[in-house]
């Protein structure tokens, strides 16, 4: 029996974040519910962490969160919560 | 455009690839993607019985918006195949074909790869990416039934693909 193919689905979820950056280097990560912008006080990253769970099994599910960047310093924002931190963490 | 990541298992000369971002990967005696019963892994009287290596490696299908890097793989950390029964891992940037190895040496445990120390998944093969196709490193798995091990079907374990998209 073949497993039916799960596509990824962070391009059809509506709260995934956009994101931009300004002409001065202003840095915005947008969804419906929030955004998060970073000033360009210094070295900034903004992007995406994306997991993929489950790989080898039957239950595989997809995480995802935004990842601002400051300085060495970041914030990891997923749904209603905000971890601010120096750590490389994963989902 | 938002990225579409899937994971491919890679088989034959021909490197061969099949989707297993959602199936199940089926260790064996055999080289193929097949998840069937033929060419099971038996528990040996003496010594360990290896199996082929299993060769998954990420592929961009839909490509991002600017890039994707930082690609890792992890486990929860906990070996729950039971007594006699481990799984080893390493990385490597060409392909060949998957054989079945007579050791583990080489070879790391990979549940001491957790989301604190996952594997390096773009080491050899760098980003960031930003076309579609394949990705970063090959990440080859491989089981070893010891005889200390208990006959019959074993509970997956699974593992956990990160990258960040920007």
């Amino acid at each position: 029996m073949t497993n039916p193919k799960i596509e990824t689905p962070f391009a059809s979820d509506p709260f995934d974040y956009k994101l931009s950056q300004d002409p001065d280097g202003t840095r915005h990560g947008i969804n419906p519910r929030n955004s998060l912008t970073i000033l360009p006080d210094g070295e900034t990253r903004l992007f995406q962490r994306r997991a993929i769970k489950g790989v080898g099994g039957e239950n595989v599910t997809f995480d995802s969160c935004l990842v601002g960047e400051l300085n060495g310093v970041r914030v990891y924002v997923k749904d209603n919560s905000i971890v601010l931190t120096t750590q490389d963490l994963m989902l | 455009m938002v990225a579409t990541v899937i994971v491919n298992e890679k088989n034959g000369a021909g490197e061969t690839a099949t989707d297993k971002t959602s199936g199940v990967v089926r260790y064996k005696n055999a080289d193929d993607a097949n998840v069937d019963a033929n060419d099971p892994m038996v528990v040996p009287g003496a010594g360990s019985d290896f199996s082929f290596d299993k060769w998954l490696r990420l592929n961009i299908s839909v490509a991002p918006d600017t890039q994707i890097e930082n690609l890792k793989a992890y486990t929860d950390g906990a070996n729950g195949f039971g007594t006699g029964v481990l799984a080893w891992y390493k990385t490597i940037g060409t392909f060949s074909t998957p054989s079945a190895p007579a050791n583990a040496t080489g070879y790391t445990d990979i549940f001491t790869k957790t989301s604190g120390s996952p594997i390096d998944m773009d080491a050899i093969n760098t980003g960031p990416f930003s076309s579609t196709g394949d990705i970063g490193d090959y990440l080859i798995t491989m089981l070893e039934v010891a005889s200390t091990a208990t006959q019959g079907a074993l509970t997956g374990e699974t593992l956990t693909f990160s990258y960040d998209e920007s």
